[in-house]
């Protein structure tokens, strides 16, 4: 069986602050429906949860971007391949992904990001002070939550304090979606230079920072490339960017709608952690969660997705 | 690890969790309940 292509991939939204409202007409519809791609290929969009499931865990499933046949979302994405022994985590599979993943994972526990804290803490009460004397009424995207994830990247990574503003510059050009798409590209490039050189400096005397621990480790591995790493740093950049700031902004808005709830985080602020957890499940910040190519036939939802098919996992 | 630092640790190396307390007893049941509920990639289990 063969359907046709009913949807243009990606969808716009009618409410910015929900999921296009073609999503959920396909998934009470047909769950896993064909969609056409802005280079004129098509995919399969997979939309309920067992089944997102099923394409983010299998492992008939791949994930490697740098596949011809791999479903690009962005016209003119698959210009911008990067060569094998620069492949981003993202872009790996198993037996190569576990390793790759386990080598950064350490920084990320619980212990160092309470570590972060303090820091966090300060840079938040900065921007929050600035917004406070700032014009009235002032813009809280621009004055907290763009700012505050570049700056706390800025200080995982170890960005020297003095190429802050470089970096935001730059970072929030990559993230606007009104950047145009040439000023977006020439963004993206002077970061990926920045952060080689970033890298390449760090070599010389590695600092206790998220770069310098990782040339250390990597060395003594014996796996150390500096242009992986350096992707390494941007990809941080861009998976915690946006996502970050976008979750600020939107949370903010539901405590203004719904003041109830503020007031119960006022009145205890030990409700905090299970806000955040409730909106980051609320709010969908992502519309695809990720795309895979597919290697060996499997049967989806009642649907067979065949080798070399393309899959969009919904958010 | 964030319900309960009594009953697990996490590891520098690679940010696997470990449990220390295999055996939870008295109040740290309920802390282990409901770090069965809420762990993220669902790798906890307890049985009673």
């Amino acid at each position: 069986m063969t359907t046709a292509e009913k949807h243009e991939f990606p969808m716009a939204r009618t409410c910015p602050f929900a999921p296009p409202p073609a999503y959920e007409e396909i998934r009470e519809e047909e769950p896993v429906s064909r969609v056409r791609l802005p280079d004129g290929g098509w995919a399969w969009v997979v939309s309920r949860h067992e089944d997102v499931r099923t394409v983010l865990n299998d492992r008939r499933f791949s994930a490697d971007r740098q596949h011809p046949d791999f479903p690009q979302l962005v016209k003119g994405e698959a210009a911008s391949r990067r060569p094998d022994e620069e492949r981003l985590l993202i872009a790996m599979d198993a037996p190569e992904h576990g390793p790759a993943r386990k080598a950064v994972l350490g920084e990320f526990t619980v212990r160092r990001l309470e570590a972060l804290r303090p820091r966090i803490q300060e840079i938040v009460d900065g921007q929050i002070d600035a917004l406070l004397a700032g014009p009235n009424p002032g813009d809280l995207v621009e004055a907290l939550s763009l700012p505050v994830p570049s700056l706390v990247i800025c200080e995982m990574l170890g960005v020297p304090y003095a190429d802050h503003e470089f970096f935001q510059e730059h970072t929030v050009k990559v993230v606007k979606q009104s950047t145009p798409p040439e000023e977006r590209w020439a963004a993206m490039g002077a970061i990926q230079g920045y952060m080689a050189d970033l890298v390449a400096e760090k070599e010389k005397n590695p600092p206790d920072d998220l770069l310098g621990r990782q040339i250390v480790k990597l060395r003594a591995d014996g796996t150390y490339r500096r242009t992986a790493l350096a992707g390494m740093g941007v990809l941080l950049l861009v998976a915690g960017h946006e996502t970050t700031a976008n979750m600020i902004s939107l949370s903010t808005m539901a405590f203004l709608r719904n003041p109830e709830q503020l007031a119960m985080i006022k009145a205890d602020p030990g409700n905090t952690l299970n806000a955040v957890e409730e909106m980051l499940r609320y709010f969908t910040i992502i519309d695809v969660a990720t795309a895979r190519l597919c290697v060996e036939d499997i049967e989806v939802g009642g649907q067979l997705i065949r080798a070399g098919e393309g899959a969009l996992a919904l958010g | 690890m964030l319900t309960e630092p009594e009953l697990f640790d996490q590891s520098e190396d690679d940010a696997t969790i470990i449990v220390l307390n295999e055996k939870p007893e008295g109040e740290l049941v309920e802390k282990a309940r409901e770090a069965v509920h809420v762990c993220p990639s669902q790798a906890l289990s307890l049985e009673e």
